[in-house]
C-alpha cells in the first residue's frame, strides 16, 4: 500500500497536505464570499479549473480578477464559444487593447495557451477546451510558473473525468443572486462545499430584488413573462 | 586623386569551382563519419576535370581551369584546336549576366569598407581610394583589409592603383598587381607599358605600329596637338583619360534601398524541413543588411520555384518590426510547417520592402519578471501559427447596434499607429453622436440607488471621447452571437427593456433588449424587434 502511494507521490497525483505551504500570491476576486473560501483570492499563477456551463455568470465570476490583471499585462481568450463583446468587458474595467482573443482548436489550442503562458507578457489566459490529460496539465503549469501567469480552464462539468493536476477547481452553479460555487479542489487547502456569490454589487441587473426569495423570484419572472412568446415550431423542427 | 582597380579575369569559372567545391563538400559532409574518403577524393577528382569557357561569338576559350591548361589548352584557342587537344573537355558556354550578379555581389561585400565603388562592364571594379586613404591610414592597411575581404571569395583578381581610373584599370589588367601610392612609381611603371595593352582596336594598333611607338613613354614624348592631328577623336579621348587629364564618368554604386537575395538551390528540395537550412542562411544576409543600416521590417516576401517555371509565395508577417535571423527563422517555420510542395523547389527568393527604423524597448529595471517576449513578438508568433484571422482584438465602434458596436479584428500594428487610429476614431465618434442630433433613445429600468455607478466611480483614465457611448455603464453579454437567432425556448424577463433604435438611413433596427433566464438557468439576452418577434442574442456568462 504504501508502494503505491508513494508512486502516486512520485507522479504529483497525490498531494499531502504538509507539502506545501499556502502560496501568498494571490488577487481579489472581486467577490467577498470568494476571496473568504479562497483564502485571500484566486492566485495569481497556475492552472484554475472551472467546471460550469456557459452564461450562468462565470464570466462575471472572474471578471474583476481579470480587470485587475489587464492593468498588467495582456489577457488571452483562447477559442470562446463566441464573439466576446468588447464593450462588456470594457464595462467591466478591462482594458480591451490588452485583450487578445484566438480561434483555435484542439492541440492548436493547448500550443498557444503555452505559448502565452511562457511569454511572460501575459497575465492570464482563458480557455474553452473540454478534454486535457493529465501531462498537458502539467505542462501547461510550467509554463504558468515560468510566465507568472495563470490559466483558467473552461469546461463543462462532466462526471467521472480523471482529476488533474491543477492548482484550483471550481464548480459552478446557476443561482438568482449570482451563482454559486464550490472549491473541489485546491493546492494547500481543504475544499470547500458550495457556497453563494452575491453578484447584486456589481451587477444589479441579475439579481433578484433583494427579499424576494428564490422560489417567489421565479414564480414572478414567469408570471412577468408571460408575453414572450419564443419561435417553438422553429425548435420542433430542429 | 588615388584610383583602385579590381580585375576578376575568370570569374564565371571560378564561380563554377566553388560550387563544385561546395557540392563535393556536401557529400562528403552527407557521408557522415568520413567513411567514404574514397568517394571523396572521387569527388575530387570530378571537380578537376578540364573545364574551358567559350565565347560564343568568336568561338575562342576565354577562361580555363588548371586541368585544361595541363592538357595545352590555352586562351584564345578556337574551339575545335581546343576540343582536339583534350577530348573530355568540359565547354560552358560565357554567361555575361552570371559575372555581372556575381560582380555586384562583390561590390555588396565590398561596399561596407570602400565607400566609393563602381562595376566597370562585368570584370573589373573602380574604387576611389583618394577619399579612403585618410580613413585607413595610408594604403597598406586598406590593401590589407580588401585582401582580406576578397580572400573569402575564393576568386582569382588582379589590381592596381594609379592616378587615374584608367590607368588603374590597364595596370590591373596588365598584372602589376601592387596598390602603390608614389606617384613616380606608378608612371615608371606605366611608361614602359606596352602600348597594346592600353589601346585594344586593331586600328589604333596598326596606327601605333607604323610610327614605331611600341611603349607608352614614346607616346608621352609626342605633344598633344600632333597627337590629336594623327589619330582619331576616341582615341584622344582615351589617352587624356589615361594621363588623368581629362575625367571620365563613373556612376558609383549606391546600396539597393530594399532587401533582396535569391538563392539558386544547389541540388532540388522537396521536403519543408530540408529547405529551412538554405532559408536561414539567406535570413543571416538579411539580419547583416538589416543590422549595418539599423532597420528592422515587418514582413518578407519568401517566393519557392519550382521545377517548372512556377512558384509560390508567402508574406511573413511580424506584429513588432524585427531584424533578428533566428525570429524570423521561427515564423518561417511555423508558418511553412503545414506545407506540402507540390514540386521539388529549384530556387528560393527573399523580399523585404517594408523597412522601419528600429526601436528599442528599455525593459523594466527593477521588475522582478522580465517578460521573455513581449506581446508584440507573442502575436507574431500566434498569427504565424494559426494565420492572421484567428489571432484577434478586440475593438468597440461607435455604433448603437450591438452587433457593429462589438468587433473583433485582425489587425495588430505597433502602438503609435494604433494610437493614431484611436484619436481618428474618437473624432469621429464625438461628431457622431451628438445626443440632440440623433434618434436614438436608449432608456432602462434603473432601480434608484443605481448601485452600478459605483463601476463608474473608478478613476478612469481613457479619453471621454472614445466612451462616449459608455456614459453610462451599459448592460452587454459577454458572449454575444454574431449573429441573433430567433428563440426558441421558453425564458423569463428579470431586467429590461433597453430600447435600441438606429439604423433610420439604412435599416430601420428598432429593439428592446431583456435580460432573461432560460430553463437551463443561462442569463440570455434577448430582444424583441418592431414586429413582436422574439431573438436571442447573447448569453451572460
Amino acid at each position: 500500500m504504501t508502494q503505491v502511494i508513494e508512486q502516486l507521490k512520485n507522479k504529483a497525483l497525490v498531494w499531502q497536505g504538509n507539502q506545501f505551504t499556502a502560496t501568498t500570491d494571490y488577487l481579489t476576486s472581486g467577490y467577498q464570499a470568494l476571496d473568504a473560501a479562497l483564502g485571500g483570492g484566486l492566485p495569481v499563477k497556475g492552472v484554475i479549473d472551472v467546471r460550469t456551463m456557459m452564461g450562468i455568470g462565470e464570466l462575471r465570476l472572474l471578471l474583476p480578477y481579470l480587470a485587475c490583471a489587464s492593468s498588467k499585462a495582456a489577457v488571452v481568450f483562447i477559442a470562446p464559444p463566441s464573439l466576446m463583446s468588447a464593450e462588456s468587458l470594457a464595462s467591466a474595467g478591462v482594458d480591451i487593447k490588452q485583450v487578445v482573443v484566438l480561434s483555435a482548436g484542439g492541440d492548436d489550442a493547448l500550443w498557444c495557451a503555452e505559448q502565452c503562458l511562457k511569454s511572460g507578457s501575459c497575465a492570464s489566459v482563458v480557455l474553452w477546451h473540454q478534454q486535457f490529460e493529465i501531462h498537458q496539465i502539467r505542462r501547461l503549469n510550467l509554463a504558468c510558473e515560468q510566465g507568472e501567469a495563470s490559466l483558467f480552464i473552461m469546461r463543462s462539468p462532466q462526471p467521472n473525468t480523471v482529476s488533474l493536476p491543477v492548482t484550483l477547481t471550481l464548480s459552478l452553479a446557476p443561482s438568482t443572486i449570482g451563482i454559486n460555487v464550490s472549491v473541489d479542489k485546491r493546492k494547500a487547502g481543504a475544499p470547500v462545499a458550495q457556497f453563494s456569490v452575491d453578484m447584486a454589487e456589481l451587477w444589479p441587473e441579475f439579481a433578484n430584488k433583494d427579499n424576494i426569495s428564490r422560489t417567489e423570484a421565479e414564480r414572478m419572472a414567469v408570471h412577468r413573462s408571460s408575453n414572450v412568446v419564443p419561435f417553438t415550431e422553429l425548435k420542433r423542427r430542429a | 586623386m588615388l584610383w583602385g582597380y579590381l580585375y576578376f579575369p575568370q570569374l564565371q569559372l571560378d564561380l563554377l569551382t566553388k560550387l563544385n567545391r561546395k557540392l563535393s563538400a556536401d557529400d562528403c559532409n552527407d557521408d557522415g563519419n568520413g567513411t567514404n574518403d574514397g568517394n571523396c577524393g572521387n569527388d575530387q577528382k570530378a571537380s578537376n576535370k578540364p573545364i574551358a569557357i567559350i565565347d560564343t561569338q568568336h568561338h575562342q576559350v576565354i577562361q580555363l581551369n588548371p586541368a585544361a591548361q595541363q592538357q595545352g589548352v590555352s586562351l584564345m584557342m578556337g574551339l575545335a584546336t581546343a576540343a582536339a587537344l583534350c577530348n573530355e573537355l568540359h565547354v560552358i558556354p560565357y554567361d555575361e549576366r552570371l559575372e555581372q550578379q556575381e560582380l555586384s555581389r562583390i561590390v555588396e561585400h565590398l561596399y561596407d569598407n570602400v565607400a566609393d565603388i563602381a562595376c566597370d562592364g562585368a570584370t573589373g571594379l573602380y574604387l576611389r581610394f583618394g577619399n579612403m586613404l585618410r580613413l585607413y591610414n595610408g594604403i597598406e592597411p586598406l590593401a590589407a583589409k580588401l585582401h582580406q575581404l576578397l580572400g573569402g571569395l575564393a576568386v582569382r583578381y588582379h589590381y592596381a592603383s594609379a592616378y587615374s581610373p584608367t590607368a588603374a584599370k590597364v595596370l590591373a589588367e596588365s598584372k602589376f598587381d601592387c596598390f602603390e601610392e608614389d606617384k613616380k612609381r606608378i608612371d615608371k611603371v606605366l611608361a614602359k607599358l606596352p602600348v597594346t595593352h592600353v589601346f585594344k582596336q586593331t586600328l589604333e594598333q596598326q596606327q601605333l605600329a607604323r610610327l614605331g611607338i611600341e611603349h607608352l613613354s614614346q607616346l608621352q614624348q609626342l605633344p598633344i596637338a600632333d597627337l590629336s592631328k594623327r589619330f582619331s577623336q576616341s582615341f584622344l579621348h582615351d589617352y587624356l583619360r589615361l594621363m588623368g587629364k581629362k575625367l571620365m564618368n563613373i556612376e558609383f554604386y549606391q546600396p539597393k534601398p530594399h532587401f533582396y537575395y535569391h538563392l539558386e538551390l544547389l541540388y532540388e528540395i522537396s521536403r519543408v524541413e530540408v529547405l529551412l537550412k538554405p532559408v536561414a542562411l539567406v535570413l543571416d544576409k538579411l539580419a547583416h543588411f538589416l543590422l549595418v543600416r539599423s532597420y528592422a521590417s515587418h514582413m518578407l516576401t519568401l517566393t519557392c520555384y519550382y521545377r517548372d517555371g512556377s512558384d509560390i509565395r508567402w508574406e511573413i508577417h511580424s506584429a513588432e518590426p524585427c531584424d533578428s535571423a533566428a525570429q524570423w527563422h521561427q515564423l518561417i517555420a511555423l508558418q511553412l510547417a503545414k506545407i506540402r510542395f507540390t514540386q521539388p523547389v529549384v530556387a528560393i527568393a527573399l523580399d523585404c520592402t517594408q523597412l522601419a527604423l528600429k526601436t528599442s524597448i528599455t525593459p523594466d529595471l527593477f521588475a522582478a519578471n522580465v517578460p521573455r517576449l513581449n506581446l508584440l513578438t507573442l502575436v507574431s508568433l500566434l498569427q504565424a501559427k494559426l494565420g492572421q484571422e484567428h489571432v484577434q482584438k478586440l475593438n468597440t465602434n461607435a455604433e448603437h447596434q450591438p452587433e457593429l458596436a462589438n468587433q473583433m479584428i485582425s489587425v495588430w500594428q505597433s502602438d503609435n499607429e494604433a494610437n493614431k487610429r484611436d484619436v481618428l476614431k474618437t473624432e469621429r465618434a464625438a461628431f457622431q453622436h451628438f445626443p440632440d442630433h440623433m434618434p436614438h433613445h436608449s432608456f432602462r429600468n434603473k432601480s434608484q440607488n443605481d448601485p452600478q455607478n459605483s463601476l463608474q466611480d473608478k478613476p478612469d483614465d481613457k479619453p471621454q471621447g472614445k466612451y462616449l457611448l459608455n456614459h453610462s455603464p451599459i448592460l452587454r453579454p459577454s458572449y454575444l452571437l454574431v449573429t441573433p437567432e430567433p428563440l426558441t425556448e421558453r425564458v423569463s424577463i428579470i431586467h429590461g427593456p433597453e430600447r435600441i433604435e438606429t439604423g433610420w438611413w439604412q435599416q430601420t433596427v428598432v429593439r428592446d433588449y431583456f435580460v432573461a433566464y432560460n430553463e437551463q438557468k443561462q442569463w440570455c439576452w434577448v430582444y424583441r424587434d418592431h414586429e413582436s418577434r422574439w431573438f436571442l442574442h447573447g448569453y451572460f456568462g
